[in-house]
């Protein structure tokens, strides 16, 4: 039958001083995942020039793909939702943040907390130095980036907590879901 | 049957004409229901393991007849809070649906004759009606309605025009065609 | 290209107007007039009036007095145009920053008044356009925006002052002479301070009469050439549109006034009656053969264009719709930028079989006529009710396009009622009916 898939929680602070043979998840580098974080089936963490810190109940959907491209540690903070397809290089990335399906976000941004960035939205700074390819460009916090272009507007953090519980619960359901799912189709691996 | 086909190491066919590629990633295929004459070619991912929370078995994917999954394309439910209640909801694909290659669906329900173009995004909680049509490259985002014969394209998609009144016909005929000529190599 | 794009002319003419030419699920047919109907041919009737966003039928009655607007709770975002959802934003908890593991609850989730409404794609909330954005309860929203006078008071009052401004003009001047103050024709050397009478609508209520008071003289009608006429004011003035009703039309031959649509009232799919014409009509695709059948040096380039100079070919595929076998025969008419050689014999197209199902997918492939292959002029397969013929097309040397008109004759049986027994099989009925078609081949590439 096609590959079953198997989700796995890290219950306590997960190192990865290599890599992890996963034939689910590609995982690569030095990879410190905090307590709580989901990692789908499918995804991608490459920490290949330097190392990548994942904060406390993230979830990380499957295809989604995180590179750090850098040899600095690429620090990313807690309660943030990488959907699937979602390609995150930035520089850091704060917490409670989505990327949406299909964004991407290059290495010359760094993400502050509580940020959105929309579906299929390709984020680039907005200003570029020739000289200096290292700038880095930091959102405000609370920015929406959104639509074709993308255009951006700072949103003004209405229904966070709403927010912050559909993440609880929805955390709550794929720590659970071995427990509802046929153990041969769905596989728990707590590391 | 076995003879009929070269690559049996690629490609399953059930007794009811369903193709489904080895290379496809099929989460908890228990509670995914395919009707027949779907074919579901590699690197597709559907999520059937994402089901209704509880300890009941529910069904998490509901396929149509003569239904097509591109290269990549990514299904999987939605979810919401409902009553304080966190759950995964029951998708819903039609007959002769086709979606598109590196599309990631996540809709409520999908109508008959829908045509979802590639690498489309397809928010929480849509809801596609029947002969609808979605151009390439389309966000549409979480709880939008597409009527029937509505042809949406854009980042967010907006309606750009409406489907003849022919569209059902010429939608069955393109699939079944599609199917009849369709080669698992 | 590979494919050939292949138009149908709605009128038999002589004269070959590309305008003229549709595809054929676009195209209807009028079995009085015996003739094709296009989108020009035919007269709309409104049926019913829908809203797109929640389906629900509007009666006839009320369209117009909601403005042709939904009046539920749909309404679209007038940021990013994509609809709305009715959002509870109250809570018990009071710390945003609790930990996710007291967030479990259902209590957490609890969705409580006051509501807004909010746009799932930009982040937009009607929080931003004050208390009026903010609701009590979930439901009836729609009328609620109505009823506030905001929107259409503002549209209304843009309108009004718009339709006086061009009154004046055109009474008061009869015939604007001078092309600096005419609204339609916006002077470039007039100061480019932006649209003020647009920002104006966008103040608050007090400065909004004072402004509109000094709109009213000329000076200050002003229309830089870059902002004039934006496309949506409602972008500019931050307010939630509510979602504009669908029309479900019947359709009617413009001739002789048949229904040829009659959409279905309680279904959004289907038709009462539907006379598309690829039921009607047989269906002609054609797409080049395969590259062992070219010519040497006959290759597509790199676009996927034709090259100048060369000779193609290719297949025509012939699908019969009647459930009876036709006659069709087909002659060149018009060619641009290219000589074609058909076969121009009569060929059998099958009759279409809707029972048939994949068991007598062998038996059609035994019944399959496999003529030759080989060759690049005239028939080569008949199975079931489609026919695949090849043809060769020999692009001019300086050509920019190919494109061939062809006229297609078929001939069919009239369905006769059921054999009495005066009836004989000698007095079958034949008909035959014309029409055209344009097969664009693609843009010929002529850097050889």
């Amino acid at each position: 039958m096609p590959g079953a898939c198997s989700l796995f929680c890290a219950v306590p602070a997960l190192r990865i001083p290599r890599s992890l043979p996963s034939k689910d998840a590609d995982l690569r580098g030095n990879i410190t995942i905090s307590k709580g974080t989901v990692v789908h089936p499918k995804c991608t963490i490459l920490a290949v020039p330097g190392p990548i810190v994942i904060g406390e109940n993230c979830i990380i959907e499957e295809a989604a793909i995180i590179v750090n491209r850098r040899k600095e540690a690429m620090f990313i903070g807690n309660e943030n939702v990488f959907q699937v397809g979602s390609r995150v290089e930035a520089a850091s990335v704060g917490s409670r943040n989505t990327f949406c399906v299909k964004s991407r976000v290059v290495s010359t941004i760094e993400i502050p907390d509580d940020c959105y960035i929309g579906p299929a939205c390709i984020l680039t700074p907005t200003y570029t130095h020739p000289q200096r390819e290292d700038l880095k460009e930091r959102l405000q916090d609370l920015t929406v980036v959104y639509g074709q272009n993308p255009d951006r507007r700072i949103g003004d953090g209405v229904g966070k907590v709403h927010q912050r519980a559909l993440l609880a619960k929805h955390l709550d359901y794929l720590r659970n879901v071995g427990k509802f799912a046929l153990p041969k189709y769905v596989k728990m691996r707590h590391v | 049957m076995s003879t009929r086909f070269k690559n049996d190491s690629l490609w399953i066919e059930t007794d009811t004409g369903n193709r489904i590629s080895r290379k496809a990633t099929i989460c908890a295929p228990v509670n995914i229901v395919l009707s027949g004459n779907v074919v579901i070619k590699p690197e597709v991912i559907i999520r059937g393991d994402l089901k209704r929370s509880g300890p009941s078995p529910s069904i998490a994917m509901n396929i149509g007849k003569f239904t097509f999954l591109d290269d990549g394309c990514i299904v999987r439910p939605a979810y919401k809070t409902y009553k304080g209640a966190f759950s995964y909801y029951p998708m819903k694909i039609g007959d002769y649906t086709s979606i598109g290659a590196q599309t990631v669906l996540e809709a409520a329900a999908v109508g008959s004759y829908v045509d979802i173009g590639k690498n489309c995004v397809v928010g929480r909680f849509v809801v596609i009606k029947d002969c609808a049509k979605i151009a390439p490259n389309s966000v549409i985002p979480p709880n939008t309605v597409i009527p029937p014969y509505a042809h949406f394209s854009g980042n967010p998609a907006v309606q750009i025009g409406t489907l003849p009144e022919s569209t059902l016909d010429n939608v069955e005929l393109a699939m079944t065609t599609a199917y009849n000529e369709f080669k698992m190599t | 290209m590979a494919s050939v794009n292949v138009l149908y002319q709605s009128k038999l003419r002589s004269t070959l107007n590309k305008g003229e030419f549709f595809p054929l699920s676009h195209l209807y047919f009028c079995e009085e007039c015996d003739a094709i109907r296009c989108a020009r041919t035919i007269i709309l009737e409104a049926v019913m009036h829908y809203c797109p966003s929640c389906l629900f039928e509007v009666p006839a009655a009320s369209v117009k007095s909601q403005r042709n607007r939904c009046m539920r709770n749909c309404s679209s975002c007038p940021v990013c145009q994509s609809t709305l959802s009715t959002v509870g934003t109250g809570t018990s908890i009071e710390d945003e920053h609790i930990s996710l593991d007291q967030l479990t609850g259902a209590e957490s989730s609890r969705a409580d008044p006051p509501f807004l409404l909010s746009c799932s794609c930009c982040g937009w909330n009607s929080k931003s356009f004050g208390d009026k954005g903010v609701f009590e309860k979930p439901t009836g929203i729609g009328a609620l925006i109505a009823r506030s006078d905001e929107r259409e008071g503002r549209a209304n009052e843009e309108f009004e002052y718009l339709r006086d401004r061009f009154d004046s003009l055109l009474s008061v001047n009869g015939f604007v002479d001078d092309v600096s103050i005419h609204p339609l024709y916006p002077s470039h050397s007039r100061h480019l301070g932006g649209d003020a009478q647009l920002e104006s609508i966008a103040e608050p209520e007090a400065d909004k009469l004072n402004i509109l008071r000094q709109a009213t003289e000329l000076e200050s009608f002003s229309n830089s050439p870059r902002t004039s006429y934006p496309t949506s004011i409602y972008k500019h003035l931050q307010i939630p549109q509510r979602v504009k009703l669908t029309t479900k039309y019947s359709k009617r031959c413009g001739t002789c006034r048949h229904l040829l649509i009659k959409p279905d009232t309680k279904s959004h799919t289907n038709h009462k009656i539907q006379m598309t014409a690829n039921s009607y009509v047989p269906s002609i695709t054609a797409r080049i053969a395969r590259m062992a059948l070219q010519p040497t040096g006959s290759r597509l380039t790199t676009n996927g264009e034709l090259r100048a100079g060369r000779t193609y070919v290719y297949e025509l595929q012939i699908i019969n719709p009647l459930y009876d076998t036709i006659k069709i025969g087909m002659k060149v008419v018009d060619q641009r930028g290219c000589k074609a050689r058909i076969d121009e014999g009569e060929y059998e197209v099958g009759a279409f079989n809707d029972v048939m199902e994949f068991e007598e997918e062998a038996w059609v492939q035994s019944q399959a006529r496999r003529i030759s292959e080989a060759k690049s002029v005239g028939l080569v397969e008949s199975k079931g009710n489609s026919t695949r013929t090849m043809f060769e097309l020999s692009v001019d040397s300086d050509a920019k396009c190919a494109e061939l008109v062809l006229q297609v004759t078929y001939t069919y049986r009239l369905t006769s009622p059921p054999s009495t027994p005066q009836m004989e099989e000698a007095e079958d009925d034949f008909k035959d009916f014309t029409f055209n078609v344009l097969l664009d081949a693609g843009s010929v590439d002529s850097n050889e």
